[in-house]
């Protein structure tokens, strides 16, 4: 054991005990093709083959670059160690980002065999993350999350929340998910407004339709991100909230058909009370009168009709 | 039989209730923990540990009796809350202790029956109608066989006929009930729910078949009994399974149902965010939730007005002299549903002359 050369095809990249996401980085890639490696991966070597603990993103770097030898250090070390010393090392040198942390606890509960308690208690504080075992357990899934949605958490753009939402859609609904946040840059409670519309009608017959609506809707060019979640957000809410919807649409054309100019009719939003707000502004007493005598003037059977709407 | 696993009290509780605690102890057969602080229990970041089996023994430091606080700009009617535990051990989905509770236990009063004596030294004097009930922040029987307390409120609600004891209850845990002689004065009601619901969203609570046998074997024994509709949840087949829970309440006998109460599913607007976090799978929140006046999200109105409507029309069908109210609902819903709005008089008169009081 020592500094040895390594075959590059000796490497088992999938069974490594490092936690780097994602593998691919453009500036490791310039620096490496420049400079070479600055320092050595360490591995630990299975038979004739060799496990990553640290530099798994080096050694991709290196495979890219088809390089097919390098000088590594090889350690004799137990997995749970293997393990630990990779996180370690990775932590010490810059920040994890979710999808890693969300790797280490992977590692921890798999590799190191330890129970959500000895990990909240031991690793929650160094990982930055809340020392609730029923959290860390909670959000470990989101390891299962495919590539698209993992490489999303990592840039930010879908936060855990998000993430462990997502984890409860199959495969067809999240793929349209993803796409919609991948194409827009939405905060937690917009995400989480989309997904709860969702949510509520997605054991319908019509969630299918619902897909496709929700693509058609991603294809359509010229349409800026908030016009987009405007659009997405308005078609879910209607399907969401279907008596309301057409409640408030009735009571907004009742309302329309009193053709009150310049004169402003309001409805509770939320339907609580039976009440309407008019509201105008005056510029003399000739426009006083004119819009007094309006009001006088009303229909009022299609006021009734707004009232019993209401 | 619900199985405590781990009992905590303070230092200054233990050091004036030793003896007691340890009897406590010694008959659930749980381990106890000392605690320095109060704060040990508390629930850090995520609620998702209310500690359903654990029993934090400590003293009602505070007003036990209040009045109920309904919701801002709802017909309130004129309930009291009598605060003899906190917690409990069913995980219904919608529960709002889940807000509300901040600490990983049950919270039992060592010093109920000091409590209660004064309580009762009030009431007796006061010699108003009243209704008071145990089931606001805790089940009133689910614990009755471990941590009894019916003895106490037994002893001292016989003293007053004037006041309406309610103890509501999820549970079928009523053997305590069935050694005692019924009394006019104490109703003891069930909330009910169809069996889908029951199964889905009311963990750990007695199956509708066994709150509604215990509720009928208790009438037969001579007691009044209440039942809630509350909440009352919303799906696309919400009139067919309630209407096969109302078709089950026909072989009660009506002069011994104390009160029918109808409530639909609401939530302040923290809720959902802790319902979706310890419920993924629940659907209660897939309705058409407005957010209301008084800050609680409700259904929608008109479908609040469409369920009363159907509930009150059915009920009415087999129970037309029982008292049957909304609980915590506007005067619109009321003036909708009944066709009337209740006065502050109108509950009191309704119940005293029910129970000819």
């Amino acid at each position: 054991m020592g500094i040895l050369k390594v075959k590059t095809e000796q490497i088992l990249l999938e069974e490594s005990f490092t936690i780097s996401y994602p593998l691919y980085e453009e500036k490791l890639y310039e620096s490496i093709k420049k400079v070479g490696l600055l320092s050595y991966p360490i591995l630990k070597k299975e038979k004739d083959k060799f496990k990553i603990i640290c530099g798994k993103r080096r050694i991709f770097v290196l495979k890219k670059l088809g390089i097919k030898e390098f000088e590594a250090l090889v350690i004799k070390i137990s997995n749970k160690d293997a393990f630990i010393l990779g996180f370690l090392d990775n932590l010490a040198k810059r920040d994890l980002n979710l999808v890693e942390k969300i790797n280490v606890l992977k590692g921890l509960k798999e590799i190191c065999k330890l129970s959500w308690s000895q990990i909240a208690e031991n690793f929650s504080q160094s990982l930055n993350l809340p020392s609730n075992p029923h959290y860390l357990n909670k959000i470990y899934y989101i390891h299962e999350l495919e590539d698209s949605a993992k490489i999303l958490l990592c840039k930010e753009r879908i936060n855990l929340e998000t993430c462990l939402r997502l984890l409860r859609l199959n495969e067809t609904e999240r793929k349209v998910f993803l796409e919609v946040f991948n194409k827009l840059f939405l905060g937690r409670n917009k995400a989480n407004d989309l997904l709860d519309f969702y949510f509520k009608i997605r054991n319908k017959r019509s969630q299918k339709d619902i897909l496709k609506k929700i693509q058609s809707f991603l294809k359509k060019e010229h349409t800026s991100p908030k016009q987009l979640f405007q659009t997405l957000r308005e078609y879910l809410f209607r399907k969401a909230y279907p008596r309301y919807s057409a409640a408030k649409d009735k009571v907004k054309n009742l309302i329309n058909n009193l053709k009150l100019q310049d004169i402003k009719v309001e409805f509770p939003q939320n339907f609580e009370e039976k009440e309407l707000i008019f509201s105008f502004k005056v510029q003399n007493i000739k426009d006083f009168i004119t819009k007094v005598n309006a009001l006088s003037h009303i229909d009022k059977e299609k006021l009734s009709e707004i009232f019993k709407t209401l | 039989m619900i199985k405590i696993k781990k009992i905590f009290t303070d230092k200054s509780v233990f050091k004036r209730y030793a003896k007691e605690i340890s009897s406590i102890c010694k008959k659930i057969k749980a381990p106890l923990v000392i605690l320095n602080s109060k704060e040990d229990l508390y629930i850090k970041s995520q609620r998702l540990d209310l500690g359903k089996n654990n029993v934090y023994l400590t003293l009602q430091r505070g007003k036990i009796l209040s009045k109920c606080p309904c919701s801002k700009g709802s017909i309130s009617c004129g309930y009291f809350v009598l605060d003899t535990m906190v917690g409990c051990p069913f995980d219904c989905s919608y529960c709002y202790l889940q807000i509300y509770q901040n600490i990983r236990a049950t919270s039992f009063y060592l010093n109920l029956e000091e409590k209660i004596k004064k309580v009762a030294q009030f009431l007796s004097k006061r010699k108003k109608f009243m209704r008071i009930g145990t089931g606001e922040f805790c089940d009133s029987l689910t614990l009755e066989d471990i941590l009894p307390q019916l003895d106490i409120l037994y002893f001292y609600f016989k003293k007053l006929p004037f006041v309406i004891l309610e103890l509501k209850t999820k549970s079928d845990n009523i053997k305590s009930l069935l050694n005692l002689k019924p009394l006019k004065n104490i109703v003891v009601s069930w909330s009910l729910n169809p069996q889908k619901i029951v199964k889905e969203e009311e963990k750990y609570t007695a199956s509708l078949n066994k709150r509604l046998k215990s509720a009928y074997l208790l009438q037969q024994k001579g007691w009044y009994v209440g039942f809630h509709f509350d909440p009352i949840i919303y799906s696309p087949d919400y009139k067919d399974i309630y209407l096969e829970v109302i078709k089950r309440l026909r072989k009660f006998y009506p002069k011994k149902i104390a009160w029918i109460s109808l409530g639909t599913l609401r939530f302040p607007p923290r809720t959902p965010q802790v319902i979706k976090e310890r419920f993924p799978d629940t659907k209660i929140l897939n309705g058409e939730f407005i957010l209301s006046n008084d800050n609680k999200y409700r259904y929608f109105r008109h479908i609040r007005r469409e369920i009363y409507k159907f509930m009150l029309d059915n009920l009415k069908m087999y129970f037309k002299d029982v008292p049957i109210y909304l609980c915590m609902e506007t005067a619109l819903v009321w003036k909708e549903v009944f066709g009337f709005v209740p006065d502050s008089k109108y509950f009191s008169n309704l119940f005293s002359s029910h129970f000819s009081i």
